[in-house]
Protein backbone atom coordinates (compact mmCIF):
# COMPACT_ATOMS: atom_id res chain seq x y z
CA UNK A 1 0.00 0.00 0.00
CA UNK A 2 3.28 2.35 0.63
CA UNK A 3 4.38 1.95 -2.42
CA UNK A 4 0.86 2.92 -4.23
CA UNK A 5 0.42 5.69 -2.06
CA UNK A 6 3.81 7.02 -3.23
CA UNK A 7 2.79 6.38 -6.85
CA UNK A 8 -0.49 7.49 -7.06
CA UNK A 9 0.64 11.28 -6.65
CA UNK A 10 2.62 10.50 -9.66
CA UNK A 11 0.38 9.19 -11.82
CA UNK A 12 -2.50 11.91 -10.74
CA UNK A 13 0.04 14.32 -11.92
CA UNK A 14 0.98 12.68 -15.31
CA UNK A 15 -3.03 12.91 -15.61
CA UNK A 16 -2.96 16.61 -15.11
CA UNK A 17 0.29 17.79 -16.84
CA UNK A 18 -1.25 15.67 -20.17
CA UNK A 19 -5.52 16.62 -19.45
CA UNK A 20 -3.31 20.16 -19.36
CA UNK A 21 -1.32 19.80 -22.76
CA UNK A 22 -4.38 18.17 -24.51
CA UNK A 23 -6.33 21.58 -23.88
CA UNK A 24 -3.92 24.23 -25.46
CA UNK A 25 -4.42 21.77 -28.65
CA UNK A 26 -8.05 22.13 -28.40
CA UNK A 27 -10.05 24.58 -25.40
CA UNK A 28 -13.82 23.80 -25.64
CA UNK A 29 -16.01 24.87 -23.34
CA UNK A 30 -16.82 22.25 -20.93
CA UNK A 31 -20.46 23.72 -20.94
CA UNK A 32 -21.14 24.27 -24.47
CA UNK A 33 -20.40 20.89 -25.28
CA UNK A 34 -22.78 19.92 -22.73
CA UNK A 35 -25.35 21.78 -24.15
CA UNK A 36 -24.74 20.49 -27.69
CA UNK A 37 -24.63 16.57 -26.63
CA UNK A 38 -27.10 16.98 -23.94
CA UNK A 39 -25.33 15.04 -21.41
CA UNK A 40 -24.08 15.92 -18.13
CA UNK A 41 -21.41 13.46 -16.68
CA UNK A 42 -21.03 13.63 -13.09
CA UNK A 43 -18.22 11.76 -11.04
CA UNK A 44 -19.72 10.88 -7.90
CA UNK A 45 -18.67 8.11 -4.91
CA UNK A 46 -20.66 5.88 -3.52
CA UNK A 47 -19.71 6.69 0.41
CA UNK A 48 -22.90 6.05 2.08
CA UNK A 49 -26.45 7.49 3.13
CA UNK A 50 -27.21 10.58 3.24
CA UNK A 51 -25.02 11.91 1.00
CA UNK A 52 -24.70 9.26 -2.05
CA UNK A 53 -25.43 5.54 -2.01
CA UNK A 54 -27.18 2.75 -3.75
CA UNK A 55 -30.86 2.22 -2.00
CA UNK A 56 -33.31 -0.87 -1.45
CA UNK A 57 -33.98 -0.77 -5.45
CA UNK A 58 -31.10 0.07 -6.45
CA UNK A 59 -31.39 3.46 -7.57
CA UNK A 60 -28.61 5.64 -7.04
CA UNK A 61 -29.69 8.27 -4.67
CA UNK A 62 -28.68 11.05 -1.67
CA UNK A 63 -28.50 14.64 -0.75
CA UNK A 64 -25.65 15.21 -3.41
CA UNK A 65 -27.35 13.22 -6.06
CA UNK A 66 -30.87 14.37 -5.80
CA UNK A 67 -28.65 17.71 -6.22
CA UNK A 68 -27.23 16.82 -9.11
CA UNK A 69 -30.70 15.55 -10.85
CA UNK A 70 -32.47 18.92 -9.74
CA UNK A 71 -29.40 20.81 -11.86
CA UNK A 72 -29.76 18.21 -15.02
CA UNK A 73 -33.39 18.32 -14.89
CA UNK A 74 -33.74 22.26 -14.98
CA UNK A 75 -30.92 22.01 -17.69
CA UNK A 76 -32.99 19.69 -20.06
CA UNK A 77 -29.68 17.27 -19.59
CA UNK A 78 -29.75 13.86 -19.29
CA UNK A 79 -27.65 12.84 -16.59
CA UNK A 80 -25.19 10.60 -16.68
CA UNK A 81 -23.63 8.91 -13.25
CA UNK A 82 -20.24 7.83 -13.18
CA UNK A 83 -19.30 6.16 -9.88
CA UNK A 84 -15.54 5.76 -8.94
CA UNK A 85 -13.87 4.82 -6.20
CA UNK A 86 -12.49 8.07 -3.90
CA UNK A 87 -9.29 7.66 -5.84
CA UNK A 88 -10.74 7.35 -8.62
CA UNK A 89 -12.81 10.92 -7.95
CA UNK A 90 -10.40 13.48 -8.90
CA UNK A 91 -8.19 11.56 -12.07
CA UNK A 92 -11.68 11.23 -13.23
CA UNK A 93 -12.53 15.03 -13.59
CA UNK A 94 -8.95 16.27 -14.01
CA UNK A 95 -8.81 13.35 -17.52
CA UNK A 96 -12.39 14.78 -18.53
CA UNK A 97 -13.64 11.79 -17.88
CA UNK A 98 -16.55 13.60 -15.96
CA UNK A 99 -17.57 17.19 -16.29
CA UNK A 100 -17.36 17.67 -11.84
CA UNK A 101 -17.19 15.91 -8.82
CA UNK A 102 -20.81 15.85 -6.81
CA UNK A 103 -19.35 13.77 -3.53
CA UNK A 104 -19.32 15.11 -0.10
CA UNK A 105 -15.28 16.58 -0.93
CA UNK A 106 -14.37 19.17 1.43
CA UNK A 107 -12.46 22.16 -0.60
CA UNK A 108 -9.31 22.26 1.73
CA UNK A 109 -7.09 24.66 0.58
CA UNK A 110 -4.30 21.94 -0.70
CA UNK A 111 -7.26 20.20 -3.24
CA UNK A 112 -7.85 23.84 -4.26
CA UNK A 113 -4.28 23.81 -6.17
CA UNK A 114 -5.48 21.49 -7.92
CA UNK A 115 -9.26 22.32 -8.27
CA UNK A 116 -12.06 24.31 -8.87
CA UNK A 117 -14.67 24.55 -5.97
CA UNK A 118 -18.22 25.91 -6.72
CA UNK A 119 -19.30 27.93 -2.90
CA UNK A 120 -19.92 25.64 -0.62
CA UNK A 121 -23.61 24.09 -0.66
CA UNK A 122 -24.13 23.45 3.18
CA UNK A 123 -21.94 22.72 6.17
CA UNK A 124 -21.68 19.61 7.81
CA UNK A 125 -20.77 18.94 11.32
CA UNK A 126 -17.70 16.66 12.13
CA UNK A 127 -18.01 14.73 15.21
CA UNK A 128 -16.74 11.70 17.19
CA UNK A 129 -17.94 8.42 18.26
CA UNK A 130 -17.06 6.12 20.94
CA UNK A 131 -18.20 3.06 22.88
CA UNK A 132 -19.84 4.06 26.33
CA UNK A 133 -17.20 1.84 27.99
CA UNK A 134 -14.60 3.53 26.91
CA UNK A 135 -15.48 6.50 29.16
CA UNK A 136 -15.16 9.45 26.54
CA UNK A 137 -17.73 12.37 27.22
CA UNK A 138 -16.62 14.85 24.81
CA UNK A 139 -13.96 14.72 21.58
CA UNK A 140 -11.82 17.01 24.11
CA UNK A 141 -11.17 13.68 26.23
CA UNK A 142 -9.43 12.24 23.34
CA UNK A 143 -6.42 14.49 22.85
CA UNK A 144 -4.00 12.20 24.93
CA UNK A 145 -1.45 9.42 24.52
CA UNK A 146 -2.49 6.35 24.31
CA UNK A 147 -5.54 6.75 22.43
CA UNK A 148 -6.09 6.01 19.26
CA UNK A 149 -8.24 7.56 16.35
CA UNK A 150 -9.69 5.76 13.28
CA UNK A 151 -10.42 8.13 10.01
CA UNK A 152 -11.02 7.22 6.80
CA UNK A 153 -8.34 7.29 4.46
CA UNK A 154 -7.01 10.13 2.67
CA UNK A 155 -9.94 12.13 4.31
CA UNK A 156 -10.07 15.82 5.13
CA UNK A 157 -10.53 14.34 8.95
CA UNK A 158 -7.11 13.05 8.96
CA UNK A 159 -5.61 16.60 9.04
CA UNK A 160 -8.53 17.60 11.47
CA UNK A 161 -7.43 14.56 14.18
CA UNK A 162 -3.53 16.36 13.82
CA UNK A 163 -4.65 19.53 14.32
CA UNK A 164 -6.80 18.92 17.11
CA UNK A 165 -6.03 15.47 18.71
CA UNK A 166 -2.66 15.96 18.29
CA UNK A 167 -1.29 13.93 21.03
CA UNK A 168 -3.81 10.95 20.25
CA UNK A 169 -2.74 8.30 17.49
CA UNK A 170 -4.40 8.88 14.35
CA UNK A 171 -5.55 5.21 12.43
CA UNK A 172 -6.10 5.36 8.33
CA UNK A 173 -8.65 2.64 7.30
CA UNK A 174 -9.46 1.88 3.50
CA UNK A 175 -13.23 1.07 2.55
CA UNK A 176 -14.89 3.77 3.51
CA UNK A 177 -17.31 4.60 7.00
CA UNK A 178 -18.53 1.11 7.89
CA UNK A 179 -14.97 -0.01 8.13
CA UNK A 180 -14.35 2.34 10.75
CA UNK A 181 -17.59 2.08 12.49
CA UNK A 182 -16.41 -1.61 12.87
CA UNK A 183 -13.08 -0.13 14.17
CA UNK A 184 -14.59 1.40 16.95
CA UNK A 185 -17.04 -1.55 17.27
CA UNK A 186 -14.11 -3.91 17.36
CA UNK A 187 -12.18 -2.21 19.56
CA UNK A 188 -9.76 -1.74 16.93
CA UNK A 189 -9.58 1.83 17.97
CA UNK A 190 -10.93 3.72 21.21
CA UNK A 191 -13.04 6.38 19.07
CA UNK A 192 -13.52 7.73 15.26
CA UNK A 193 -14.09 10.78 13.58
CA UNK A 194 -17.07 11.35 11.07
CA UNK A 195 -19.48 13.89 9.87
CA UNK A 196 -22.73 13.19 11.76
CA UNK A 197 -24.66 11.87 8.48
CA UNK A 198 -22.55 8.69 9.18
CA UNK A 199 -22.13 9.29 12.63
CA UNK A 200 -26.16 9.05 13.26
CA UNK A 201 -26.27 5.87 11.13
CA UNK A 202 -23.23 3.72 13.26
CA UNK A 203 -24.65 4.57 16.52
CA UNK A 204 -28.32 3.14 15.99
CA UNK A 205 -26.89 -0.06 13.97
CA UNK A 206 -24.05 -0.62 17.24
CA UNK A 207 -25.52 -1.16 20.39
CA UNK A 208 -23.36 0.14 23.11
CA UNK A 209 -21.58 3.59 20.49
CA UNK A 210 -22.30 7.10 21.38
CA UNK A 211 -21.50 10.15 19.44
CA UNK A 212 -19.12 12.01 21.53
CA UNK A 213 -20.78 15.82 23.00
CA UNK A 214 -19.62 19.05 20.83
CA UNK A 215 -18.81 19.41 17.14
CA UNK A 216 -14.86 19.38 16.32
CA UNK A 217 -15.88 21.60 13.39
CA UNK A 218 -18.16 22.57 10.82
CA UNK A 219 -16.63 21.83 7.07
CA UNK A 220 -18.28 23.17 3.92
CA UNK A 221 -19.28 20.83 0.88
CA UNK A 222 -18.88 21.87 -2.63
CA UNK A 223 -18.63 20.31 -6.02
CA UNK A 224 -15.44 20.33 -7.16
CA UNK A 225 -14.40 20.82 -11.21
CA UNK A 226 -11.40 21.35 -13.53
CA UNK A 227 -9.48 24.93 -12.50
CA UNK A 228 -9.81 25.99 -15.80
CA UNK A 229 -14.02 26.00 -16.01
CA UNK A 230 -14.89 28.88 -15.41
CA UNK A 231 -17.91 29.00 -17.14
CA UNK A 232 -18.94 25.24 -15.86
CA UNK A 233 -18.16 26.82 -12.36
CA UNK A 234 -20.60 29.86 -12.63
CA UNK A 235 -23.24 27.49 -14.05
CA UNK A 236 -22.60 25.45 -10.94
CA UNK A 237 -22.99 28.31 -8.73
CA UNK A 238 -25.59 30.11 -10.42
CA UNK A 239 -27.84 27.08 -9.22
CA UNK A 240 -26.89 26.52 -6.11
CA UNK A 241 -27.47 30.42 -5.22
CA UNK A 242 -30.89 29.30 -6.87
CA UNK A 243 -31.95 26.43 -5.00
CA UNK A 244 -30.87 28.43 -1.55
CA UNK A 245 -33.20 31.24 -2.21
CA UNK A 246 -36.37 29.18 -3.73
CA UNK A 247 -36.26 26.47 -0.46
CA UNK A 248 -35.23 22.90 -2.40
CA UNK A 249 -32.19 23.19 -0.80
CA UNK A 250 -33.99 23.42 2.26
CA UNK A 251 -36.68 21.22 1.29
CA UNK A 252 -34.03 18.52 -0.07
CA UNK A 253 -31.50 19.31 3.61
CA UNK A 254 -34.84 18.34 5.71
CA UNK A 255 -35.14 15.09 3.86
CA UNK A 256 -31.80 14.06 3.96
CA UNK A 257 -29.66 15.52 6.07
CA UNK A 258 -31.30 16.50 9.29
CA UNK A 259 -33.63 13.78 9.77
CA UNK A 260 -34.07 10.47 9.02
CA UNK A 261 -37.13 10.40 6.79
CA UNK A 262 -35.43 8.88 3.80
CA UNK A 263 -34.99 5.82 5.56
CA UNK A 264 -38.13 4.54 5.00
CA UNK A 265 -38.52 5.08 1.05
CA UNK A 266 -34.87 4.58 0.63
CA UNK A 267 -33.24 1.94 2.90
CA UNK B 1 -29.95 -10.99 9.27
CA UNK B 2 -32.02 -12.94 6.62
CA UNK B 3 -33.83 -9.90 5.81
CA UNK B 4 -30.18 -8.67 4.89
CA UNK B 5 -28.89 -11.43 3.16
CA UNK B 6 -31.93 -11.41 0.60
CA UNK B 7 -31.46 -7.46 0.22
CA UNK B 8 -28.24 -8.10 -0.63
CA UNK B 9 -27.45 -11.23 -2.64
CA UNK B 10 -29.37 -10.02 -5.82
CA UNK B 11 -26.63 -7.22 -5.59
CA UNK B 12 -23.35 -9.13 -4.71
CA UNK B 13 -24.95 -11.57 -7.64
CA UNK B 14 -24.53 -8.81 -10.13
CA UNK B 15 -21.37 -7.90 -8.90
CA UNK B 16 -20.15 -11.22 -9.22
CA UNK B 17 -21.41 -11.27 -12.97
CA UNK B 18 -19.58 -8.57 -13.79
CA UNK B 19 -16.52 -10.36 -12.34
CA UNK B 20 -17.19 -12.94 -13.98
CA UNK B 21 -17.20 -11.78 -17.48
CA UNK B 22 -14.18 -9.24 -17.38
CA UNK B 23 -11.80 -11.99 -15.54
CA UNK B 24 -13.23 -14.41 -18.56
CA UNK B 25 -12.55 -11.94 -21.36
CA UNK B 26 -9.33 -11.24 -19.74
CA UNK B 27 -8.10 -15.04 -19.70
CA UNK B 28 -9.23 -15.78 -23.49
CA UNK B 29 -7.53 -12.68 -24.61
CA UNK B 30 -4.35 -12.52 -22.79
CA UNK B 31 -4.15 -16.18 -23.40
CA UNK B 32 -4.07 -15.21 -26.94
CA UNK B 33 -1.77 -12.43 -26.65
CA UNK B 34 0.25 -14.64 -24.17
CA UNK B 35 0.84 -17.42 -26.32
CA UNK B 36 1.54 -15.36 -29.22
CA UNK B 37 4.11 -13.50 -26.99
CA UNK B 38 5.89 -16.67 -24.93
CA UNK B 39 6.08 -18.26 -28.81
CA UNK B 40 8.14 -14.50 -30.22
CA UNK B 41 10.02 -14.49 -26.91
CA UNK B 42 11.61 -18.52 -26.84
CA UNK B 43 11.61 -19.04 -30.79
CA UNK B 44 11.56 -15.56 -32.48
CA UNK B 45 14.80 -13.63 -34.14
CA UNK B 46 16.96 -10.98 -32.01
CA UNK B 47 14.39 -8.59 -32.41
CA UNK B 48 11.26 -10.19 -31.60
CA UNK B 49 12.79 -11.66 -28.00
CA UNK B 50 13.94 -8.01 -27.24
CA UNK B 51 10.73 -6.53 -27.62
CA UNK B 52 8.34 -9.06 -26.10
CA UNK B 53 10.82 -8.91 -23.35
CA UNK B 54 10.42 -5.35 -23.00
CA UNK B 55 6.83 -5.51 -23.27
CA UNK B 56 6.83 -8.28 -20.66
CA UNK B 57 9.01 -6.81 -17.97
CA UNK B 58 7.64 -3.36 -18.17
CA UNK B 59 4.37 -4.61 -17.36
CA UNK B 60 5.30 -7.31 -14.74
CA UNK B 61 7.62 -4.28 -13.04
CA UNK B 62 4.49 -1.94 -12.69
CA UNK B 63 1.75 -2.11 -9.96
CA UNK B 64 -1.31 -3.18 -12.13
CA UNK B 65 -3.40 -0.48 -10.04
CA UNK B 66 -1.21 1.97 -12.17
CA UNK B 67 -1.96 0.40 -15.49
CA UNK B 68 -5.65 0.60 -15.37
CA UNK B 69 -4.70 4.06 -14.28
CA UNK B 70 -2.75 4.89 -16.96
CA UNK B 71 -5.57 2.71 -19.51
CA UNK B 72 -8.19 4.33 -18.38
CA UNK B 73 -7.38 8.13 -17.39
CA UNK B 74 -4.21 9.00 -18.92
CA UNK B 75 -4.24 7.10 -22.88
CA UNK B 76 -7.40 9.54 -23.57
CA UNK B 77 -6.21 12.91 -23.04
CA UNK B 78 -4.52 12.20 -26.43
CA UNK B 79 -7.50 13.00 -27.41
CA UNK B 80 -7.19 10.04 -29.99
CA UNK B 81 -10.70 8.23 -30.33
CA UNK B 82 -9.13 4.76 -29.77
CA UNK B 83 -8.56 5.70 -26.49
CA UNK B 84 -11.70 7.02 -25.35
CA UNK B 85 -12.63 3.78 -23.54
CA UNK B 86 -15.82 2.93 -21.47
CA UNK B 87 -14.51 1.60 -17.97
CA UNK B 88 -15.22 -1.76 -19.08
CA UNK B 89 -13.39 -1.44 -22.39
CA UNK B 90 -10.64 -0.20 -20.11
CA UNK B 91 -11.07 -2.74 -17.66
CA UNK B 92 -10.91 -5.77 -19.92
CA UNK B 93 -8.20 -4.29 -22.26
CA UNK B 94 -5.99 -3.53 -18.83
CA UNK B 95 -6.44 -6.83 -17.46
CA UNK B 96 -5.97 -8.42 -20.51
CA UNK B 97 -2.34 -7.43 -21.21
CA UNK B 98 -1.51 -7.93 -17.69
CA UNK B 99 -2.69 -11.54 -18.00
CA UNK B 100 -0.57 -11.57 -21.64
CA UNK B 101 2.66 -10.81 -19.42
CA UNK B 102 2.24 -14.17 -16.94
CA UNK B 103 0.85 -16.42 -20.08
CA UNK B 104 3.82 -15.27 -22.33
CA UNK B 105 6.63 -15.99 -19.64
CA UNK B 106 5.07 -19.63 -18.99
CA UNK B 107 4.81 -20.10 -22.87
CA UNK B 108 7.94 -18.88 -23.22
CA UNK B 109 9.74 -21.09 -20.19
CA UNK B 110 7.88 -24.21 -21.12
CA UNK B 111 9.09 -24.37 -24.73
CA UNK B 112 12.86 -23.76 -23.55
CA UNK B 113 11.98 -26.27 -20.91
CA UNK B 114 12.12 -29.21 -23.80
CA UNK B 115 15.18 -30.86 -24.11
CA UNK B 116 17.61 -29.82 -26.69
CA UNK B 117 17.70 -33.98 -27.67
CA UNK B 118 14.21 -33.20 -28.91
CA UNK B 119 14.94 -30.72 -31.35
CA UNK B 120 17.56 -32.28 -32.83
CA UNK B 121 15.82 -35.64 -33.27
CA UNK B 122 13.58 -33.55 -35.16
CA UNK B 123 15.61 -32.12 -37.41
CA UNK B 124 17.79 -35.11 -37.88
CA UNK B 125 14.41 -36.75 -39.51
CA UNK B 126 14.00 -33.52 -41.96
CA UNK B 127 11.70 -31.56 -40.07
CA UNK B 128 11.26 -28.12 -40.35
CA UNK B 129 11.54 -25.23 -38.02
CA UNK B 130 7.76 -25.04 -37.97
CA UNK B 131 7.13 -29.13 -37.59
CA UNK B 132 9.36 -29.05 -34.90
CA UNK B 133 7.59 -26.79 -32.83
CA UNK B 134 3.77 -27.88 -34.15
CA UNK B 135 4.62 -32.10 -33.55
CA UNK B 136 7.53 -32.45 -31.24
CA UNK B 137 8.11 -29.35 -29.28
CA UNK B 138 4.28 -27.54 -28.14
CA UNK B 139 2.54 -30.93 -27.26
CA UNK B 140 5.42 -31.45 -24.29
CA UNK B 141 5.56 -28.18 -23.68
CA UNK B 142 1.67 -27.73 -23.59
CA UNK B 143 1.36 -30.24 -20.39
CA UNK B 144 4.13 -28.16 -18.79
CA UNK B 145 1.99 -25.11 -19.32
CA UNK B 146 -1.00 -26.43 -17.39
CA UNK B 147 -0.34 -26.12 -13.57
CA UNK B 148 0.82 -22.22 -13.52
CA UNK B 149 -1.61 -21.58 -15.63
CA UNK B 150 -4.27 -22.35 -12.98
CA UNK B 151 -2.24 -19.81 -10.68
CA UNK B 152 -2.26 -16.94 -13.24
CA UNK B 153 -5.75 -17.81 -13.95
CA UNK B 154 -7.23 -17.46 -10.36
CA UNK B 155 -4.59 -14.09 -9.65
CA UNK B 156 -6.25 -12.50 -12.54
CA UNK B 157 -10.11 -13.27 -11.09
CA UNK B 158 -8.82 -11.44 -7.97
CA UNK B 159 -7.13 -8.76 -9.21
CA UNK B 160 -10.86 -7.68 -10.73
CA UNK B 161 -11.39 -6.41 -7.47
CA UNK B 162 -9.08 -3.26 -7.75
CA UNK B 163 -10.85 -2.25 -10.85
CA UNK B 164 -13.80 -0.39 -8.84
CA UNK B 165 -10.77 2.71 -9.38
CA UNK B 166 -12.39 3.50 -12.74
CA UNK B 167 -16.09 2.78 -12.06
CA UNK B 168 -16.54 -0.96 -12.62
CA UNK B 169 -19.07 -2.33 -10.33
CA UNK B 170 -17.71 -5.87 -9.60
CA UNK B 171 -18.21 -7.92 -6.95
CA UNK B 172 -15.61 -6.26 -4.13
CA UNK B 173 -17.57 -3.02 -4.96
CA UNK B 174 -21.21 -4.09 -4.99
CA UNK B 175 -20.38 -5.21 -1.66
CA UNK B 176 -19.14 -2.33 -0.42
CA UNK B 177 -22.08 -0.26 -1.77
CA UNK B 178 -24.36 -2.85 0.09
CA UNK B 179 -22.77 -2.30 3.13
CA UNK B 180 -23.66 1.35 3.26
CA UNK B 181 -26.51 0.43 3.97
CA UNK B 182 -26.25 -2.48 6.64
CA UNK B 183 -22.72 -1.03 8.22
CA UNK B 184 -23.37 -3.26 11.01
CA UNK B 185 -23.04 -6.61 8.52
CA UNK B 186 -19.40 -5.31 7.03
CA UNK B 187 -18.54 -9.03 8.40
CA UNK B 188 -21.07 -11.25 7.25
CA UNK B 189 -21.16 -9.56 3.47
CA UNK B 190 -17.25 -10.36 3.23
CA UNK B 191 -17.61 -13.40 4.13
CA UNK B 192 -20.39 -13.80 1.28
CA UNK B 193 -17.87 -12.52 -0.75
CA UNK B 194 -15.35 -14.59 0.06
CA UNK B 195 -17.26 -17.47 -0.57
CA UNK B 196 -18.44 -16.22 -4.46
CA UNK B 197 -14.91 -15.98 -4.95
CA UNK B 198 -14.44 -19.34 -4.08
CA UNK B 199 -16.91 -21.29 -5.73
CA UNK B 200 -15.31 -19.44 -9.14
CA UNK B 201 -11.74 -19.95 -8.57
CA UNK B 202 -12.04 -23.30 -7.02
CA UNK B 203 -13.29 -24.84 -10.21
CA UNK B 204 -11.19 -23.13 -11.94
CA UNK B 205 -7.82 -24.80 -10.27
CA UNK B 206 -9.63 -28.47 -10.24
CA UNK B 207 -10.05 -27.96 -14.24
CA UNK B 208 -6.32 -27.03 -14.61
CA UNK B 209 -5.93 -30.02 -12.45
CA UNK B 210 -8.05 -32.04 -14.27
CA UNK B 211 -6.30 -31.08 -17.46
CA UNK B 212 -2.90 -31.63 -15.78
CA UNK B 213 -3.89 -35.60 -15.08
CA UNK B 214 -5.72 -35.81 -18.38
CA UNK B 215 -2.77 -34.22 -20.64
CA UNK B 216 0.46 -35.75 -18.04
CA UNK B 217 1.37 -32.63 -16.47
CA UNK B 218 4.96 -32.24 -15.50
CA UNK B 219 6.63 -35.74 -16.27
CA UNK B 220 7.33 -35.91 -19.91
CA UNK B 221 7.38 -38.66 -21.54
CA UNK B 222 10.77 -39.25 -23.40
Amino acid sequence: MNKMQRILPLVTSVVALLGMTSLSVSAQDVVETMSKTGVLHVAVQTQGPPISFVDKNGQRTGLAVEIVKGLAEASGLTLDLLDYDWKGLIPAVLSKKADFIAADMTPTQKRALKLNFTIPIFYSEVLSISMNNKGFKSWRDLNKQGVSIGVVQASSYVDMVKNFMPNATLKEFAGGGPSVAQAVASGRVDAAVMDRGGAMQYVKVYPGMQILDDVIRKEPLAFALRPDETHLLQYLNNYIRFIQTDGELDRLLAYWWNSTAWEKDHK
Amino acid sequence: MLAMYQNVFPFLLQGLWQTFVISMLAIFFGSLVGAFVGLGRARGNRWTVRGFGAYVHMLRGTPFLVQIYIVYFVLPTTNLAVFQLTSFQAAVIALSLYTSTYVAEIVSAAIEAVPRGQNEAAQAHGFNGFQTLWYVVLPQSFKMMMPPMGGVYVLVIKNTAVLSVIGVTELVREANVSIQRFPSFILSVFLLVALMYFCYCYPVLRLTRWAEKKWGGLHLNV
